[in-house]
């Protein structure tokens, strides 16, 4: 079951969010619930920790004289990091964009008619369902990197390989459709992933199950999405060996 | 007189050389001292002037006259050695291109240097002779060496006060004219040994002594004048950009008015139907028209508010004209542009600013470029955190970009020329500790963030 939080200081507004929400998830038949409708941010950052992550939370865009949704939002990530956010707001004017890149929020829902709301959190709850089928088969497995302040758990399917450069402990993380470029050492991540990846060279460290082919001739390591890597002669020797 | 004292009078001359060295540099290049990188660089220098006794010791335990080759050499060997060590400290130190430092290195050496003989030649000359040994070498040593020291110190304290720093840097602001003054520092360098290479016996007296400072002095002048020069031009560039930056914001708000003027066109019929209908009590036909109306102000005027909202909260004053050129120049090619800015961006960034422009110049203009034909769209979201700036731009695009090959130095969609401005962008923002960076697909949009810590 996926908790979710439903954040307002508007009454009405909460009741009525509940109220669709709940109608929703019934309709919808899903693994969603229970709906916890709380009016104060504080409230809600404690009953989050009592509870199952990842959560839903629909949230609003400011409490007059608490937190921000933004602040709010971030807070809940941290402990949350792969949990759905979906912000309420009064005007369609919101900045949204930023919430979107920064905080990976799936939507906002503007106040107002119940039709165009309940359409809205039915568009919300529908796709949050599909991503979590989508996540389902890599579960499990979780790489853990944290980059300034921001904690991020990346499936460890999806990464190919991490590479060392530059002198300055830069470490260049290939993922399916991502590229990541962060301060950390490649030492860290070969011990924190155990035998499932292969240091291949002084400066690549290769997911094992994403390799395509070793080239011994060449000295290159290729994977499945045609990209290569280096193939240092004392991994080449332990691969000879192996094999 | 004791061995001790003869390596300590050594040491002092080498530690106080070091020493000034390093001060002058920094002076030169405006910044605070940092002890712990002085100290490095004193042991530093301590090991090449070591290795150069050592070379030297070899060849005179091997029966070869050390003399066979030229002090000169040593002491060219010496110095550009020194330069190169010095110049690599403080680019890691203080974070600025190589060259820049080296520059700085190699000049500080030359005055250092220069100086540093003619004060000791000048205090051999004309000291009386003293039959007391300790206080010889006092007098010829120690005396000149702190007086060096102290000079360093003070032209140091005056380049900083004066801003000289501004004027040198801009020497180094196009690759051509930074490498042309490192030439030029480094001949400069090179003119005493090269001297005593020529001209082993001339001997040192006052004439030799004015020939120097003369050179120190015209080359320093010399330097200080094209630097102002350059500085001056790009001054000259700076106005008319921020002229260009002035008419691009002018025509934004003249933009707003027009719009303004039309809406109140549209609301002042619009009311008038309303008056009509709540006359009427036609209570349906009001609630469909607030239906309709509700958002229509945002839609007219909503993304230029939005993006006058964002660029005021950009307090930087550089990246806030940089902003509202680009912004300019999308609205002139149709790229339609998202800009939000929450908070206010702080002032103080740990990246220094001209680095942080030239990243979002890049990444601006690579999203421009990139985004697609028809209906092309930039977005730009600035967000001021406690603990860093996170900046994140994003396009749409015809055809998705090889993620795999953006690594790869030269990459690009767009044919021959283009493609170094990513390889130079990974350049910089890797000479910043605890900067990172990502670069992702999301929702049919290509984002490059950046992810700056706060100071």
């Amino acid at each position: 079951m996926i908790p979710v939080y439903i954040c307002d200081d508007e009454e009405p507004v909460r009741e009525k969010l509940t109220h669709i929400v709940s109608q929703q998830i019934m309709i919808l038949d899903n693994d969603m619930g229970p709906v916890h409708a709380v009016d104060d941010p504080e409230i809600l950052l404690a009953r989050q920790k009592e509870n199952a992550v990842p959560a839903i939370y629909f949230l609003d865009i400011d409490f007059p004289g608490r937190i921000s949704g933004l602040e709010l939002a971030q807070k809940l990530r941290q402990y949350d990091p792969r949990g759905f956010i979906v912000f309420i707001t009064a005007h369609g004017d919101l900045a949204f964009e930023t919430f979107r890149l920064r905080l990976e929020a799936l939507d906002y829902i503007v106040k107002g008619d119940t039709d165009s709301m309940t359409l809205r959190v039915q568009k919300c709850l529908e796709s949050i369902q599909e991503r979590i089928e989508a996540q389902r088969p890599g579960q499990g497995n979780y790489c853990t990197i944290k980059i300034l302040d921001t904690v991020r758990h990346i499936p460890v399917d999806s990464i190919l390989y991490f590479e060392a450069v530059g002198r300055r402990h830069t470490l260049q993380l290939h993922l399916d459709e991502e590229l990541l470029e962060f301060n950390s050492s490649l030492d860290h991540f070969a011990e924190e992933l155990g035998e499932n990846f292969w240091r291949c060279h002084r400066s690549f460290l290769v997911n094992r199950s994403r390799i395509r082919a070793v080239h011994l001739k060449e000295q290159l390591v290729e994977l499945d999405n045609g990209e290569t890597c280096l193939l240092s002669r004392k991994a080449k020797s332990e691969y000879q060996k192996k094999n | 007189m004791s061995l001790a004292f003869r390596l300590f009078s050594v040491g002092y001359t080498f530690s106080f050389t070091a020493f000034a060295l390093f001060v002058l540099a920094v002076g030169i290049l405006g910044r605070k001292i940092r002890w712990g990188y002085l100290a490095m660089f004193w042991g530093c220098s301590f090991a090449v002037q070591g290795l150069v006794l050592g070379v030297q010791l070899l060849l005179y335990v091997m029966g070869i006259n050390p003399e066979i080759i030229s002090y000169s050499i040593y002491d060219l060997f010496c110095y550009t050695v020194t330069a190169i060590i010095l110049g690599g400290l403080l680019c890691r130190a203080y974070r600025l291109p190589f060259l820049h430092t080296l520059t700085a290195a190699v000049l500080s050496t030359f005055i250092i240097l220069t100086a540093g003989s003619v004060i000791t030649d000048a205090v051999q000359t004309y000291s009386p002779l003293f039959d007391r040994q300790h206080f010889l070498v006092f007098i010829h040593f120690y005396v000149p060496y702190t007086v060096l020291f102290g000079l360093a110190c003070l032209a140091a304290l005056i380049l900083r006060k004066s801003e000289f720093y501004r004027y040198f840097s801009a020497m180094f602001r196009s690759r051509a004219r930074a490498v042309l003054t490192l030439l030029v520092s480094y001949a400069l360098m090179c003119t005493l040994p090269v001297i005593g290479l020529i001209s082993p016996d001339a001997a040192p007296d006052a004439g030799y002594a004015m020939f120097f400072f003369a050179l120190i002095v015209a080359g320093l002048f010399l330097m200080q004048f094209t630097a102002m020069y350059v500085a001056g031009q790009d001054r000259i560039k700076a106005q008319e950009e921020t002229i260009l930056q002035q008419q691009a914001h002018m025509a934004l708000l003249e933009e707003l008015q027009q719009e303004i003027r039309a809406f109140r066109h549209d609301v002042t019929n619009l009311f008038s139907g309303l008056t009509l209908q709540a006359q009427e009590g036609d209570l349906a036909g009001i609630q469909e028209f607030m239906k309709k109306t509700s958002s229509y102000f945002d839609e007219k005027l909503g993304s230029e508010i939005a993006q006058m909202d964002g660029l005021n909260n950009v307090g930087m004053y550089p990246l806030r004209s940089l902003l509202t050129t680009k912004l300019a120049k999308m609205r002139q090619e149709n790229v339609r542009a998202v800009l939000e800015v929450l908070h206010p961006v702080r002032e103080e960034q740990s990246m220094d600013v001209n680095d942080l422009l030239r990243c979002v110049g890049i990444l601006l203009d690579n999203a421009v470029e990139a985004a697609a034909g028809q209906d092309g769209l930039v977005r730009i979201v600035l967000l001021q955190e406690e603990k860093e700036l996170y900046l994140a731009i994003a396009n749409n695009y015809d055809a998705a970009p090889n993620l795999s090959a953006l690594t790869r130095k030269g990459y690009t969609t767009k044919g021959k020329g283009h493609g170094t401005g990513l390889s130079s962008y990974r350049k910089i923002v890797s000479r910043y500790k605890g900067c990172a960076t990502r670069t992702y697909l999301k929702d049919d949009m290509f984002v490059q963030e950046l992810h700056i810590p706060a100071v």
